[in-house]
C-alpha cells in the first residue's frame, strides 16, 4: 500500500513539474522534500499537488479522505516535508476512514 | 388600479399565444381567463389567500396567473423540478397548490402553518394583488420575494413594441414575468416552448417567425456548440437579449454569426425590481447603460447599487434586504466608463485565493475555448492552505477525453491567468451545469 502511495505522489509531482520545471523534482525518490527546506514549490504548487494526490488516493482506494486539513497544516512536523511523511500522512488518513 | 385581464381587451384580434398547435388571440385569451376565474370559485378558492402557482408557460397557466392577479390573490410563482416545493409552500404560507403542469390543473389544498407576513396581510388589505418570486441566493437558500402587482407594472405603461416574443426565460422567474407583461401590455405575442432544447428552439422561431428571443448565454453558447442554428431560417429574430449571468467576448462574437441581422442587447435584472430599460454599446460590446426614468443607478467602491420604483415589497423570511438609503445593493461588481458598465459577476461569488481575488467568469472564458469543452461553472472550495481554492466543475462533448481535457484546460488557463487563477481542482459533470433556471449551479 506504502509503495502503491508513494508511486501516486511520484507521478503527481512529476506532472506538476512539467509546468514548474523545477531540476530537484526531476527524479523523484522517497526522500524528496516537497514543501519547506530545499524544496522550491510554493504554496500555490503545494495546494495543487496535494488536491491532485487526494483525487488519486480517493480514486485508488475508494475512499474520501482529505489531505489537506488544520491538523496538516499546524502538525509540529509537516506531512508535506518529503514523499515518505507524505505517504505515511495519507496512510494515517485512509486507517481513521476505515 | 391595473386589471391584467382588461389587457387583454385592448387588441382583441392580436395574435397572444402561440402554444404548441394552438394560436390564441387576445380575445379568446379573456374568454380563457373569465372560464378560469369561474373554475377558481368553484373549487372555492377566494381571494384573501395566497395561491402557489406551478408549471411552464402554456395557455393554462397564463390564464391562471391572469385570472389570479385579476382576482387580487397573492401567488407564489413555484419552480418545477424542484423536491423542495413544499418548504417553498411553507416559507409564503401558500393555502393552495396549482399544478399546471398536466394536462389539466391540479388542486391541492394545504394545511397553512401559521400567519400570512405582514407584507401580505397589507396587500389583502388595501384590495391589492401581489406575486413572490423565489431567488436563488448566495447562500443557496431560497429567498421568497413578494412585490406588488401594481407597482410592478408601472414600468409596462409605456410597452409599445408588439413583438413575436419566444417565451424561453421560465414563468417563475423574474424575467419570464417581465416577458408576460411586456408582451401583453404592448399587444404582441407569446410563443412558448414545450422544450428548450437548441433543436427545439430553432425549429419554433422558423415556424412561428419569433422576432424577440430572450436567452441566457449559456443557452446561446449551447445553440452556436450545437450548430443546429445552420440548419433553420432564424432569419425573422430581430432582437437577442441576454442576461442572468456573465456573458464572455467569445460567445458573443459567436451570437452576431447565428443572428447576423439581430441587434444584441444584454439585460440587467434582479428578482428584487425587476430589469430596468437597458441600451448595450454595440452588438458586440459588454457594456451596458440602465436606463428608463423608474430605475437610478450608482456605483459604489465598484458594486452597482439600484433605486428603483418597482422595487419589491420586501422578503418574506427573515432577510435583511441590502438597502442604503433607499439604494439597493445588488452585490453585483460592475467596471465603470462614463455612463456605462460592466458587469464582471456576483460580489458572492468572488473566489477568494490567498487574499487575491479571482472572478469565476473570466477563468470559465478561458476554459470556454479548450477544445472538447460545452460549458464550466468555476466556484472556490474551502482550503486551508490558501484560504479558497479555484475549482472547475465542465461539462464534456460526449466524445472528449476527461484525462486529457484537464490538461489542456491547466495548461491554457496556465497560459493566460495569473497562477492562483488556474482552476486546482477540475471535475467533470455527466450533465449540462444549467438548471430549469438558465442561471448557472455554483456548487460551492
Amino acid at each position: 500500500m506504502k509503495e502503491k502511495i508513494i508511486e501516486i505522489i511520484s507521478d503527481a509531482i512529476i506532472e506538476l513539474n512539467e509546468e514548474l520545471d523545477y531540476e530537484e523534482l526531476e527524479n523523484v525518490t522517497p526522500d524528496t522534500a516537497i514543501f519547506g527546506g530545499e524544496s522550491g514549490i510554493d504554496s500555490l504548487s503545494l495546494v495543487s499537488l496535494v488536491v491532485e494526490v487526494e483525487g488519486l488516493v480517493n480514486d485508488e482506494f475508494d475512499a474520501n479522505v482529505t489531505l489537506a486539513d488544520e491538523k496538516a497544516m499546524s502538525s509540529r512536523n509537516s506531512p508535506y516535508r518529503n514523499v515518505t511523511a507524505f505517504a505515511e500522512f495519507i496512510m494515517t488518513k485512509l486507517g481513521e476512514e476505515a | 388600479m391595473l386589471d391584467p385581464a382588461h389587457l387583454l381587451q385592448t387588441f382583441p384580434n392580436r395574435l397572444a399565444l402561440i402554444w404548441q398547435d394552438q394560436r390564441i388571440s387576445y380575445s379568446q385569451f379573456e374568454t380563457m381567463v373569465a372560464a378560469k376565474s369561474k373554475w377558481l370559485a368553484e373549487n372555492q378558492i377566494v381571494p384573501g389567500t395566497v395561491v402557489g402557482l406551478k408549471g411552464d408557460f402554456s395557455d393554462q397557466s397564463i390564464s391562471i396567473l391572469l385570472a389570479l392577479l385579476s382576482q387580487k390573490f397573492v401567488v407564489a410563482m413555484l419552480p418545477s423540478g424542484r423536491a423542495d416545493i413544499d418548504l417553498l409552500c411553507d416559507l409564503v404560507q401558500v393555502d393552495v397548490l396549482i399544478d399546471t403542469s398536466g394536462d389539466e390543473p391540479e388542486i391541492e389544498q394545504r394545511e397553512r402553518a401559521g400567519a400570512y407576513h405582514p407584507l401580505v396581510q397589507e396587500l389583502f388589505a388595501n384590495d391589492e394583488a401581489g406575486f413572490v418570486i423565489f431567488s436563488s441566493g448566495s447562500s443557496g437558500r431560497p429567498k421568497p420575494i413578494l412585490h406588488s402587482l401594481n407597482r410592478f407594472l408601472q414600468k409596462y405603461q409605456r410597452a409599445n413594441k408588439p413583438f413575436v416574443t419566444l417565451t424561453f426565460l421560465l414563468l417563475d422567474h423574474i424575467a419570464g414575468i417581465d416577458t408576460l407583461f411586456y408582451v401583453l401590455f404592448s399587444g404582441g405575442t407569446l410563443v412558448a416552448p414545450v422544450e428548450r432544447g437548441a433543436k427545439s428552439i430553432c425549429k419554433l422561431i422558423e415556424s412561428a417567425k419569433v422576432e424577440v428571443l430572450p436567452v441566457s448565454p449559456s443557452f446561446l453558447n449551447l445553440l452556436w456548440l450545437s450548430g443546429d442554428f445552420e440548419d433553420h431560417d432564424l432569419s425573422s429574430v430581430k432582437i437577442v437579449t441576454y442576461g442572468s449571468e456573465p456573458m464572455t467576448q467569445q460567445n458573443l462574437d459567436n451570437v452576431q454569426i447565428i443572428f447576423p441581422n439581430a441587434s444584441i442587447k444584454q439585460k440587467y435584472g434582479t428578482s428584487e425590481f425587476g430589469s430596468p430599460a437597458s441600451k448595450s454599446r454595440g452588438n458586440d460590446q459588454l457594456w451596458i447603460k440602465l436606463e428608463g426614468d423608474q430605475f437610478q443607478t450608482k456605483v459604489v467602491d465598484g458594486i452597482l447599487f439600484i433605486k428603483s420604483a418597482t422595487t419589491m415589497l420586501g422578503y418574506l423570511d427573515d432577510s435583511e434586504p441590502m438597502f442604503v438609503d433607499g439604494w439597493y445593493n445588488t452585490g453585483d461588481q460592475v467596471e465603470v466608463d462614463g455612463e456605462w458598465i460592466k458587469i464582471l459577476g456576483r460580489d458572492s461569488d468572488l473566489i477568494n485565493v490567498g487574499g487575491e481575488k479571482v472572478f469565476p467568469s473570466e477563468v470559465e472564458a478561458v476554459i470556454q475555448t479548450v477544445d472538447g469543452v460545452i460549458e464550466s461553472s468555476v466556484y472556490g472550495e474551502p482550503n486551508p492552505i490558501t484560504g479558497q481554492i479555484v475549482c472547475a466543475m465542465v461539462y464534456l462533448k460526449p466524445d472528449s477525453d476527461p484525462k486529457a481535457t484537464k490538461k489542456l484546460i491547466k495548461r491554457a488557463c496556465a497560459d493566460s491567468l495569473a497562477r492562483y487563477k488556474v482552476p486546482v481542482r477540475i471535475k467533470f459533470s455527466d450533465t449540462p451545469l444549467t438548471n430549469l433556471r438558465q442561471k448557472k449551479i455554483r456548487a460551492g
